[in-house]
């Protein structure tokens, strides 16, 4: 296995335990997990954050802000928009702070 | 942390998960004590009514938060059930998965301190015994879940705030990373159940405070003190009124529980009175017997004799803030709740340290084996045993309860009142109420208590009679007794759901002007 396929394999492993525990309907909220967790570690790894760290602290950061982030939105609308609109705050954050960055080396 | 870290505390993980989803693979229906029902219906009730509600929905208020009709908690724990059954389609299991998959991140947590500050073998160990934490295990099967998952967060304040502190002494531009990762984790043990909150504001608090001590000067900038408390105060404002006017209700300002003759003297024992004690103050159920104990005792001295080194004052802040947080006046159990997040850990250093010993250092991986062994044999089959067994038979809603539930749910007004006989348990009476989204008058010393305090919202309008629990215990007299019941009371009664095991009637005027607290 190349080197850089260590943190997939292991993200994985949940995956596949729950798979075989309790069946294809619990690996959808680990999947749903995974899409929110992805962009906050993405952003921490731009922040020098270790991709084994990050992917754990990313982890628990996304259970802070993921609700709060839901709530606020749902007070002005409702749960499942709070949701969808979360998670694109969560892309669109990343993907601004991503070429912020490249302009950034670039410009140096 | 590597990548054999990363697939060593996945693969312990995924041991947990395999080993604590036992109780949801065993019945597709809800387990829980009588806190349980309530958890659930919250983020159930998101779900269903793609809502987030700030006032309770008539059936919980009437039924488990009679004192006002605003939410307390924060609803993370909530929206996160609610992000469950919304991947997994509305279903239960999918909500308990969720559940699952935070509450067992205690060991992930656990383990990430751990092998930051005591290396890689501790933190196998440690994590490894984890698992099978009876402590931990008691506290999910009765489900007090959104305090329990409040604890995940303590470890990741420290490790946030030791690693912040590291780069500081190291004057690297970095550090800001983890203090504000420390603040979001602060205000996430606040935002899942603020008691956690209270203790990781004392282990950050603590830990600054000796660290300055040591190398007398102050070495945290203001600048970055005024952002850490910004960033949690704005992620905490939101819910801080509610928490404030629970805690008011209920006597539980922090000036109340704090005193420093509290922290002075021993209790003879925690006030246990509202949880079953044996789990929360017996040692050897918790930690798999007195033979742990040594090795736990040698854990704590070696982090005293080594706290100059910050690694080894995390464990000393995490022991310290721990022993203040059990003197407190009120609630200490909740906090007992945790301490083998810190006992485990002292554990593994302990046994770690013996094995590190020259005499046995090359028999340290044969030595390290030997213990996850002597782990598994000693805890692993009591774990397996409590949550394979764990609401077993009767002890959940029959499938009948559960589809009278939903025909509730779908066919009875929002405000319908419900009185109730048949279901054996307080717990499962309260599972029918949350699954059925509609207030059930359960218990009549209740019914009369509500009255007396003027919360008390009227004789039902409906009665649920339910045999099916009856049936599944073969329990004749019951069956009679109920029997009894429906053709004495509820004859002349309209019938509007008829199965075998369970009649739900509508009440007339009539009926409904009887006293129900005497109906039987």
């Amino acid at each position: 296995m190349r080197k850089n396929n260590y943190p997939l394999a292991a993200v994985a492993i949940p995956l596949i335990v729950l798979f075989f525990t309790l069946g294809v309907k619990s690996m959808l909220p680990v999947l749903f997990l995974y899409i929110i967790v992805l962009p906050v570690v993405l952003i921490l790894k731009m922040f020098n954050v270790k991709l084994e760290d990050g992917l754990i602290l990313g982890l628990f950061s996304s259970l802070v802000i993921f609700p709060f982030l839901v709530y606020l939105i749902s007070k002005i609308s409702n749960f499942r928009f709070g949701v969808a609109l979360s998670l694109l705050i969560f892309y669109i954050t990343l993907t601004a702070l991503f070429y912020s960055r490249k302009k950034t080396l670039r410009h140096n | 942390m590597d990548k054999r870290d990363l697939v060593v505390i996945l693969l312990i993980y995924s041991l947990a998960l395999i080993l604590w989803s036992l109780p949801i693979r065993s019945s597709p229906m809800p387990f829980g004590d009588v806190d349980s029902s309530s958890h659930f219906t919250q983020g159930d009730y998101i779900y269903q009514s793609n809502r987030i509600f700030d006032t309770f929905p008539y059936y919980i208020e009437q039924s488990w938060y009679k004192e006002g009709g605003r939410r307390y908690y924060p609803p993370h724990f909530y929206i996160w059930e609610a992000t469950g059954q919304l991947a997994g389609r509305g279903e239960i299991v999918s909500s308990y998965t969720m559940i699952l998959l935070l509450i067992t991140l205690f060991i992930v947590s656990s383990y990430m301190l751990m092998r930051e500050t005591l290396g890689f073998y501790p933190s196998l160990i440690g994590s490894f015994f984890l698992i099978f934490s009876m402590r931990d295990i008691m506290v999910y099967l009765w489900a007090q879940w959104p305090q329990q998952i409040a604890f995940i967060f303590l470890p990741m304040v420290l490790f946030s705030f030791y690693k912040y502190t590291a780069y500081l002494e190291k004057d690297k531009h970095d550090a800001i990373v983890y203090l504000i990762l420390t603040s979001i984790f602060i205000a996430g043990s606040f935002s899942f159940h603020p008691q956690a909150f209270f203790e990781c504001l004392l282990a950050v608090s603590l830990f600054a405070i000796i660290r300055i001590i040591q190398l007398k000067k102050i070495i945290y900038p203001v600048k970055h003190a005024i952002i850490a408390i910004a960033l949690v105060l704005i992620l905490t404002s939101p819910f801080i009124a509610g928490v404030k006017s629970y805690s008011e209700a209920n006597g539980m300002s922090l000036s109340s529980s704090l005193s420093l003759t509290s922290l002075l003297r021993f209790y003879p024992k925690p006030h246990l009175s509202d949880s079953p004690t044996v789990f929360m103050s017996s040692y050897p159920m918790t930690y798999a017997g007195y033979w742990t104990l040594p090795f736990v005792i040698l854990g704590i001295i070696l982090i005293f004799l080594k706290m100059r080194d910050p690694k080894y004052m995390v464990w000393v802040v995490f022991f310290l803030s721990h022993l203040i947080m059990i003197h407190l006046k009120t609630r200490q159990f909740r906090f007992l709740a945790e301490e083998a997040h810190l006992f485990f850990p002292l554990f593994a250093l302990g046994v770690y340290f013996i094995i590190s010993l020259k005499q046995l250092r090359r028999f340290r991986v044969l030595l390290v084996l030997l213990t996850l062994s002597a782990i598994f044999v000693i805890n692993g089959l009591p774990a397996f045993n409590t949550l394979h067994n764990a609401y077993s038979g009767p002890m959940r809603i029959t499938p009948q309860q559960y589809n009278a539930a939903l025909w509730m749910r779908h066919n009875l007004p929002e405000k319908a009142n419900i009185g109730m006989v048949g279901p054996i348990t307080l717990a499962k009476q309260y599972w029918i109420q949350a699954l059925a989204m509609r207030n059930i008058l359960i218990k009549e010393e209740e019914r009369s208590v509500h009255s007396l305090k003027g919360f008390y919202i009227g004789p039902p309008d409906y009665f649920m009679v339910d045999y099916s629990d009856a049936i599944l215990l073969g329990n004749r007299k019951l069956a009679d007794k109920l029997f009894e019941f429906e053709n004495k009371t509820l004859s002349g009664e309209k019938l509007i759901y008829n199965t075998k095991e369970v009649r739900i009637y509508k009440l007339s005027a009539i009926n409904k002007t009887s006293n129900p607290g005497k109906r039987k």
